[in-house]
């Protein structure tokens, strides 16, 4: 479960990015954050993601109360995320199993449980024939799956999707979202922030609607709030 | 999490891989590196042979005591236990004292001189003019003052009154050298300090950048849950391997260096005398890899300081 309990967010030089955020989300939903930009939803992610610290109000990701947790902690929430990036984020000196590969090696995974874990994970993603290929010989699609495939592999319990379907085609992106729909069947938590209208629409999840760093609306099996 | 030893050698590859991978960088810090420590090493060798000469120089310096002609022997013996004696704040201050009788005196300087002076030296016939002679060596040149202070001290008191005719130290040489080991020491240890404060700074400069252009596969480490440590290590190892490699090509210069300027420039001179490098292999061999690794690490460890934050 996560819960934003009336959570506030100042920065430094004093632009409010969220002002009294309640929000429930419950283990195993799909929901999407949409909104315009600067409506606060990249906040909201970096607060998940502890790389930033709530400026009022409680945020809980399971046992982990984000809002007093020591520094000594954050990779160890980390663990328990699985993060994809609108920019793929993969190390670029690395083949496709590698970079999966790295994230269960930050983890303390035995080899053998790497080689196959990596393996499925390629398979799942399908880019089993790609696994040597450094992410410069991928095209954007077969990036965000192997990213998709890191964010996975060490089996977290939430999956955050920051615009994942911004950089692929569209025959690409609906492919990720069956993924992430696919995973969410496994019984995972999954936040997709995004832009597309046509998804958010298509797939009649929940859908979190931000503007100016509030909450405007929270529907089940809901649209795109333009408003 | 445990850590297992397949982890470790995955990190220490990582460490090597990125040295390979980020070659440039690899190589102006070794060569920063290096440069650092080949021009603090010779500073070093300069100062050590400085010290060296000046000591070599003092080899030669001498306090003769001319013993007043009518002192019997057990007196000359007496004041010879005097001057051996010779001490401030607990510490000896005479190395040797030779005595030597005004017969040998007169030998050495027939032996000498005879060629040249025999007429004059045999005017003096059976009456010998010399006489007896005590050649004292001391420890330090600072300490000549206070050695003559005694010394007149002893010619003062009652058992050893007035034996001592005349004393011949060359005080000016004494003082000259120290002051100059003083100011050279000075001068050597400052320019010393202010090359590894530069170097320093140099080095945290280019080992700042290699971490600049990597400061993306950092974050991304962050993001899949590395704590601070694990995304450090490889980048200390780095640090170490790249500060390590370095001493050891500085070593090898610095041996090169040296035995050019010990065998074109200063072996013919005979003026100056070099020490042989074997005599200061192992105080450099400990400072180079200990300052080469430590900036290494303190570098690396600095430089990431900026990226790898939560």
């Amino acid at each position: 479960m996560i819960v934003f309990n009336n959570v506030s967010k100042v920065y430094k030089n004093g632009t409010r990015a969220l002002s009294n955020v309640d929000l429930e989300i419950a283990d195993g939903e799909f929901v999407f954050i949409v909104g315009a930009s600067g409506a606060g939803k990249t906040t909201l992610t970096k607060l998940l993601l502890c790389e930033e610290k709530a400026s009022g109000g409680k945020i809980t990701i399971g046992k982990f109360n984000l809002t007093r947790m020591p520094s000594f902690r954050i990779p160890k929430l980390r663990r328990t995320l699985g993060i994809v990036f609108q920019d793929f984020r993969l190390l670029p000196n690395m083949t496709a199993s590698e970079n999966i590969a790295f994230a269960m090696h930050v983890v303390g995974a035995k080899k053998k449980t790497i080689r196959s874990r990596v393996a499925n994970f390629l398979k799942l993603v399908g880019l089993e024939d790609k696994g040597n290929s450094k992410p410069s010989e991928l095209s954007g699609g077969e990036q965000q799956r192997v990213a998709l495939a890191r964010a996975l592999v060490n089996n977290p319990d939430v999956i955050i999707a920051d615009e994942p379907t911004a950089n692929v085609d569209p025959y690409m992106a609906i492919e990720i979202m069956e993924l992430l729909l696919k995973i969410n069947q496994l019984g995972k938590t999954v936040i997709v922030i995004t832009h597309n209208v046509n998804l958010v629409n298509y797939y009649k999840k929940r859908v979190i609607t931000m503007k100016e760093g509030q909450i405007v609306s929270d529907k089940r099996g809901g649209m795109f709030d333009e408003a | 999490m445990r850590l297992r030893f397949y982890n470790v050698i995955y990190t220490i590859r990582l460490a090597f891989q990125g040295i390979f991978r980020n070659g440039l960088m690899s190589l102006a810090t070794i060569f920063v590196l290096t440069s650092a420590l080949i021009v603090t090493g010779c500073t070093w060798a300069l100062k050590v042979n400085l010290d060296h000469n000046l000591k070599e120089i003092n080899a030669y310096n001498k306090i003769v005591i001319f013993v007043a002609k009518e002192t019997d022997e057990n007196t000359v013996t007496l004041l010879r236990e005097k001057i051996e004696d010779i001490e401030a704040n607990g510490k000896k201050l005479i190395k040797t004292v030779e005595h030597k009788t005004k017969e040998q005196v007169l030998t050495e300087l027939f032996e000498t001189y005879g060629d040249k002076y025999a007429d004059i030296l045999q005017m003096y016939g059976d009456d010998n003019p010399c006489k007896d002679e005590l050649i004292l060596t001391y420890y330090d040149s600072s300490d000549v003052n206070t050695i003559k202070y005694q010394l007149d001290a002893i010619n003062e008191q009652e058992d050893t009154f007035k034996t001592i005719e005349e004393i011949n130290a060359r005080y000016e040489v004494a003082e000259k050298i120290e002051e100059i080991k003083d100011i050279g020491g000075l001068i050597f240890t400052w320019l010393m300090v202010l090359l590894l404060i530069v170097s320093v700074f140099i080095i945290m400069n280019t080992i700042k950048l290699a971490v600049f252009s990597r400061r993306d596969e950092i974050s991304i480490m962050r993001y899949v849950g590395a704590s601070g440590s694990y995304v450090a290590f490889p980048f200390v190892l780095e640090g170490m391997v790249l500060g390590a490699f370095s001493s050891g090509i500085a070593f090898g210069l610095t041996y090169y260096i040296y035995r050019i300027f010990a065998v074109n420039i200063v072996g013919e001179s005979g003026l100056i005398t070099i020490l042989p490098f074997s005599e200061l292999i192992y105080e450099l061999l400990i400072a180079f890899f200990g300052i080469g690794i430590g900036l290494g690490i303190i570098g690396s460890l600095l430089s990431l300081r900026k990226y790898n934050k939560d």
